[in-house]
């Protein structure tokens, strides 16, 4: 495989991860402001594919060394973000309350996750379309 | 600011109905091609839906902002997740459409062949789904983006069947990738805890001068792309037979160190290693042999010897487990070779007209090539 094949299957990785964690943050902020929410379908929806990428990120940490999101974590570590598997997992246990339960920081954390995975998407992507 | 965003939203949206409509009315491909522009068309579709949620969220902002019921301090963290998320849209329809689309709008006669030649080999080893689009303009080696299905390969290949059998090592990407058929997993995953642990063991035990980054270096690399690579190897060595290995070597040629290992890729000497012990493996003695006295004769003519902590990062352990990974993975899914695979037969008598009569070979892979175009036809 190819350097392109590689920093492709890595950038869908990350993107993927992102999309997830933006369209939670998006949804909360929605509803806060009293907008049309979506639907209670795509708001399951949401809150279970937010659920997942939370597990993929402290399962990640629990890993060490697994693939991409070892690079990620470190990043978020050194800019003193609490990405803990303890913080992690209890923002993802209020997730399964309903998305309305999570806190002010619980956001807040989430959304500093989605601009590094945003940051690195960019670099991917960069080195995709070289 | 909301006004200029909204009118991004509607410039990718018009992009985005592009691409779907450029895809649906594509029909002079083959079927398979036909298929992934379909899969394609319906992914678009989706990021379609999306650009027009966002423009909503942003014009319902732009109406309570008008009505005063929401202040403009108020709107910051939204309006930032928006702009993430057209980010993130963008990027997506420019590689959809520069990637994918770009060369359905430009295929042509020689990718028509490559694809026929892709899907042949493909159904002849009973590889499930759909083969994926082939086309034959890439600016480096053979490429694969898995979850477009389509594998990218040098400009002329279709002219030149020696080098066709790395299209099986494209294949293992995107079974593993895309069709989510693990081709390593259990084996691996115990024996690379193992030869973790052993290294840091030797540290303890006989103090040896290894750095523990150097352990996570090799845990993250064979993590993150070398188990993959190995196991694509080892599924087209298994499929294909001789003319994988003989294919590897001819590669090699090009490589100025073949002990050194890259961030995406172990060592070529170490692949190399793996492909012979799995045509002895399955029975092919003779090519092995063969295959294993030019390299042999390679390495000394060009001088190249090991680099350190070669054996750290490439133990044989790693590799055989994998090896044995890809052999349950082609038991499990019925990924065998059937009994009637003429396409993979041209492959290997391909590589074997080439090291019988190499002056000869050029006219004998003109007619194989002109039987082929005719059977596809």
């Amino acid at each position: 495989m190819s350097e392109l094949s590689s920093v492709y299957s890595e950038y869908e990785k990350i993107s993927s991860l992102f999309r997830r964690l933006n369209e939670a943050t998006l949804v909360i902020r929605q509803t806060m402001l009293g907008l049309k929410p979506p639907s209670t379908k795509e708001q399951v929806k949401v809150q279970e594919d937010l659920e997942l990428a939370l597990e993929e990120l402290s399962e990640d940490e629990e890993a060490a060394a697994n693939f991409d999101f070892s690079e990620i974590m470190v990043q978020l570590q050194n800019e003193d973000v609490d990405i803990s598997k303890q913080t992690l997992d209890s923002i993802r246990r209020r997730a399964k309350k309903g998305l309305q339960t999570l806190t002010d920081k619980d956001i807040e954390i989430i959304e500093k996750v989605t601009d590094v995975l945003d940051s690195k998407s960019e670099v991917l992507f960069r080195r995709i379309q070289k | 600011m909301i006004e200029f965003l909204v009118g991004a939203f509607s410039v990718l949206a018009v992009r985005a109905g592009k691409i779907v409509k450029t895809l649906k009315k594509k029909r002079d491909i083959p079927s398979s091609a036909i298929e992934h522009c379909r899969r394609v068309s319906k992914r678009t579709t989706e990021i379609l839906a999306s650009i027009n949620n966002k423009q909503d969220v942003l014009l319902q902002i732009q109406d309570r902002l008008k009505a005063k019921k929401i202040t403009l301090s108020q709107i910051d963290g939204l309006l930032k997740d928006v702009l993430k998320a057209y980010r993130d849209l963008r990027r997506d329809i420019d590689i959809i459409e520069e990637d994918f689309v770009g060369h359905i709008v430009r295929y042509n006669k020689a990718d028509r062949f490559f694809t026929q030649l892709a899907s042949a080999l493909w159904k002849e080893t009973n590889l499930p789904d759909i083969p994926p689009v082939a086309v034959t303009n890439t600016s480096g080696y053979f490429c694969t983006l898995a979850d477009l299905g389509i594998v990218f390969s040098p400009p002329s290949s279709e002219h030149h069947l020696l080098i066709v059998p790395d299209l099986y090592h494209e294949f293992g990407h995107i079974l593993h990738k895309s069709l989510k058929i693990k081709l390593f997993g259990k084996r691996f995953s115990a024996e690379l805890t193992s030869h973790v642990v052993s290294l840091k063991n030797q540290i303890r035990q006989t103090s040896r001068p290894l750095k523990p980054e150097t352990i996570s270096d090799i845990a993250f690399r064979w993590i993150n792309s070398w188990a993959e690579e190995v196991a694509c190897d080892a599924l087209a060595t298994y499929l294909l037979g001789p003319a994988y290995g003989w294919c590897n070597l001819h590669l090699c040629l090009q490589v100025s160190n073949v002990f050194e290992s890259g961030n995406k890729h172990p060592a070529d000497a170490a692949r190399t290693k793996q492909i012979l012990k799995i045509l002895r493996r399955r029975g092919f003695n003779d090519d092995a042999s063969k295959i294993e006295k030019l390299w042999n004769k390679y390495l000394q003519l060009s001088r190249q010897t090991s680099t350190s902590y070669y054996h750290d990062y490439h133990p044989d352990s790693l590799f055989t487990a994998i090896m044995e990974d890809v052999e349950h993975a082609i038991k499990d899914h019925g990924l065998s070779n059937a009994i009637d695979r003429p396409t993979i037969d041209i492959l290997n008598e391909s590589w074997k007209q080439f090291l019988e009569s190499p002056s000869d070979y050029k006219t004998w892979e003109e007619r194989a090539i002109a039987t082929l175009k005719e059977n596809f036809v």
